[in-house]
């Protein structure tokens, strides 16, 4: 159940014209270095444009996850570019008004997944990875690796008039916590508006917790196994 | 009314004829009481949170003239009664299919407002998850509110707090009688339904649910609505006070007979009981009860469980040849449902039966079963009727010291049959619950009856005129039931023949609801079986065995459809909720007293 920074894999080469958010003002003016040949005034607007470029994909991520929190999933597909791709669970989902609508709206909707929950007690530590931004050299592509808690769950498949009921009221579903790395890839599009093209759910632990328990049982949820259309909400190609 | 409200085939009143109907209605409202004149004469301006103002002139005729959002004024009759500094009014605009029922606080000019119309062709949908939603259009003749929450607009500064919706009246029961003699018992064992019993209009005392509203107008002063949806669709909405019992409010809609009822009422109640309410102490109900959505509830709408809508319908002849394909019993076999919801918290099965040879016979020309059981999951059994001996598969809990508890499907029976039999080897009683497929509305519903007998076997000796009985013990009392730490239910068991059913939401609030007839048995002290078919719902029968001094219970499911018929294991945890002394509203000698 251990969680562990796939950031960390990043490669040297990939390093020299990627940066990573964290290092505060020093790291930006240190990197500056790296523009062999360029004006300090050309280096200096580079990286404003990375700080700009690191902001705005920040902030694109912080409205993916406020959307989903708040099940606003006309919001959550608004944020991707229309050829772009999911992957959750073991599954691809393609295209942002074909799988990865139907991931949203049917799938997340349905089984109450994507909000944020707080990992349970004891968990914690593997989930303070620091959030790893990475922006091109032009600033018209970027990468973000993160750890993320969410709630996740399942209907119950029940034709019982219980759950029937339950799913009046948005419940119904077997819920549980779900911890990981997220990673994401954006581009800027030309009018300047940053797309979500990759997303990747990389589940790494799952446990039986609700907020307020102070115990947790691990869980093992099995990855998609069936493509859509044989599972309504299912993915394109399994991965 | 003898025939079940869920029963009732109530007419599908189209938009035309509801128009001609409501022409009954020009004069206004009727009262048993006389009306009240508080408002005679003036003009009030209500300012509503996020609805329309409405510009009020109250005549001294019984006439008022409204304009609403700055529009046109209307002129209409309407009725008004007070409770104190309360007043309570009501009026329909002249043909709109539409009106207002207005509470006004005359101590703060707070105000709280139902707005009420007909016909609305409100579209709604429903279905089991992963199959395709059945859309479907509201009846016109079910009457639908929208709450506003305001003041009386005098040029002061808005107040700070208005009317709210509130979980205050969470599980308290209330007997009323209106002035028209017209006598409930109201449970309000959710925050967003009520489970009542219509005394006086309905002969078999079965409880219904219908989604309601409740509101705090402050510590003593509560307003409430429950509308009759999926069945006749009619309104009543009143204000209570319950330092002094009384309550004044209205009811507006078609009844069975398809006949306008818009009268305005006064009644007296009294409280019957209070069920332990399970949220947090910090969440106080102020929000109504809708599943989490990224844009607000549209106008109208509640959360009404509408079961019929998507129930399929099925002949006798069609389930039974569903059936014949496919018997599933115990998650074994081809097409089981293997759900497990129903079995996480269940009792462990018993050996009780294995090694023993008996025969049930049960009174009144009844079956008579011989049994020969040396497996804990097999069973042999002939009914001496035919004296063809059956292999079946079952399963037995000991629901109580040396009281077996077991279930068994009859093969080749037509319609497809099942039992549930309570031995009490300590005393030779017996009950069976003689369950089939089928109901005289739906082939693809059960239908139970107990009967009652004795086991025989060597060396017990069982009572010749001693038996297991109905009862009405549970009546009134709450149980919540936990079938697995995924699926928890509260049984009311609200009259001797009825109860309901309330699912609690995440943070444990009652939730929804709904009800079904049912029966009881008395097997020992604190030891019960429980009987109900989810009629006009899913025709799923639940019979269970409880046992309140280790507050669990045991027992079966039996259900049919398109793909067979399953017969199932279920059990859960239990926990009383508390009860509603209730008892003495029931029974035979109760009518015409």
């Amino acid at each position: 159940m251990n969680m562990v920074d796939k950031g960390k894999e990043t490669g040297a080469a990939r390093r020299a014209f990627l940066r990573t958010l964290g290092g505060g003002a020093s790291m930006v003016l240190g990197s500056a270095a790296t523009y062999a040949g360029t004006t300090d005034g050309d280096a200096t607007r580079r990286e404003l444009q990375q700080l700009h470029a690191e902001k705005a994909v920040i902030a694109l991520q912080l409205r993916y996850q406020h959307a989903l929190d708040a099940r606003d999933m006309d919001a959550v597909l608004g944020l991707f570019a229309e050829d772009a791709e999911v992957r959750y669970n073991g599954g691809v989902f393609r295209g942002r008004s074909q799988g990865i609508s139907r991931l949203y709206r049917g799938y997340f909707a349905m089984h109450a997944i994507g909000a944020h929950m707080d990992p349970p007690p004891g968990l914690e530590p593997g989930l303070t990875a620091p959030r790893r931004v990475m922006v091109a050299k032009d600033a018209l592509s970027a990468t973000v690796e993160m750890p993320y808690s969410i709630k996740a769950g399942r209907v119950l498949e029940s034709g019982t008039s219980l759950s029937a009921m339950a799913r009046l009221h948005g419940e119904g579903v077997r819920v549980w916590w779900e911890g990981g790395v997220m990673a994401l890839a954006l581009t800027r599009a030309a009018t300047g508006l940053w797309q979500l093209t990759r997303l990747h759910y990389d589940v790494r632990a799952c446990a039986d917790y609700r907020p307020g328990r102070s115990w947790s049982l691990p869980l093992e949820v099995p990855a998609f196994s069936v493509c859509f259309p044989r599972l309504e909400h299912g993915p394109d190609r399994l991965a | 009314m003898r025939i079940p409200m869920h029963r009732f085939q109530y007419t599908k009143l189209t938009r035309e004829q509801i128009d001609d109907k409501l022409q009954a209605a020009s004069g206004g409202p009727i009262s048993a009481s006389p009306f009240t004149k508080a408002l005679a004469g003036q003009t009030l301006r209500l300012v509503l949170q996020d609805g329309p103002a409405l510009d009020y002139r109250f005549g001294s005729d019984g006439t008022l003239a409204l304009r609403e959002a700055a529009g046109p004024a209307l002129s209409a009759r309407y009725g008004e009664l007070t409770l104190d500094n309360m007043v309570f009014f009501s009026h329909l605009l002249p043909g709109q299919q539409r009106g207002f029922n207005v509470v006004v606080d005359l101590g703060t000019d707070l105000v709280t407002v139902f707005e009420i119309w007909l016909s609305s062709g409100i579209k709604a949908s429903g279905g089991a998850p992963g199959a395709p939603a059945s859309e479907y259009t509201l009846d016109d003749r079910e009457v639908q509110r929208q709450i506003y929450f305001g003041h009386v607009d005098k040029g002061q500064p808005a107040p700070a707090a208005l009317h709210h919706y509130t979980n205050r009246l969470a599980g308290k029961g209330l007997y009323w009688k209106q002035d028209n003699g017209i006598e409930t018992l109201e449970h309000y064992a959710s925050v967003a339904n009520t489970n009542f019993v219509e005394l006086t209009r309905h002969v078999d005392h079965l409880s219904y649910v219908a989604p309601s509203d409740y509101v705090l107008a402050d510590d003593r002063t509560f307003i409430y609505d429950r509308t009759e949806c999926e069945f006749s669709g009619i309104h009543t909405c009143f204000v209570m006070d319950l330092y002094t019992l009384r309550q004044v409010g209205v009811r507006f809609g078609f009844n069975e007979k398809d006949e306008l009822e818009y009268y305005l009422f006064r009644g007296e109640g009294k409280v019957t009981g209070q069920l332990a309410y399970l949220e947090p102490f910090d969440e106080h109900g102020r929000r109504p009860l809708f599943a989490a959505a990224a844009t607000p509830p549209a106008k109208g709408a509640r959360t009404a469980y509408r079961p019929v809508r998507t129930f399929v319908y099925m002949t006798d002849e069609e389930m039974h040849a569903a059936a014949e394909r496919n018997t599933a019993t115990f998650a074994v076999g081809e097409g089981a449902n293997t759900d497990i919801s129903g079995t996480g918290n269940n009792l462990p099965f018993s050996d009780i039966l294995v090694g023993k040879t008996f025969t049930v016979r049960l009174d009144n020309d009844g079956p008579v079963r011989d049994y020969r059981v040396s497996e804990k999951f097999s069973l042999e059994f002939r009914d001496q009727r035919d004296g063809v001996w059956h292999k079946a598969d079952y399963r037995a809990y000991e629901g109580d010291d040396n009281l077996a508890w077991f279930s068994h499907i009859i093969p080749g029976s037509k319609p497809r049959a099942s039992v549930q039999v309570a031995i009490d080897f300590s005393n030779g009683l017996v009950t069976s619950i003689e369950s089939r497929m089928g109901t005289a509305y739906y082939g693809n519903e059960t239908t139970y009856r107990a009967l009652f007998g004795v086991v025989e076997l060597p060396g017990l000796e069982a009572p010749l005129y001693v038996r297991h009985a109905l009862t009405d013990e549970l009546v009134g009392q709450a149980w919540s039931w936990s079938y697995s730490d995924q699926v928890t239910s509260m049984h009311l068991y609200t009259s001797p023949h009825s109860m309901s059913w309330t699912i609690f939401t995440a943070n444990q609030t009652f939730g929804s609801q709904w009800c079904s007839p049912c029966l009881y048995v008395k097997v020992r002290p604190g030891v019960y079986l429980f009987c109900q078919n989810e009629e006009a719902c899913n025709g799923a029968q639940m019979i269970e065995l409880i046992n309140t001094r280790i507050s669990h219970d045991c027992g079966f499911s039996f259900t049919g459809g398109p793909r067979g018929v399953n017969l199932r294991v279920v059990g859960a945890i239990g926990r009383h909720i508390g009860g509603f002394d209730t008892l003495g509203y029931y029974g035979p000698g109760r009518r015409g007293a």
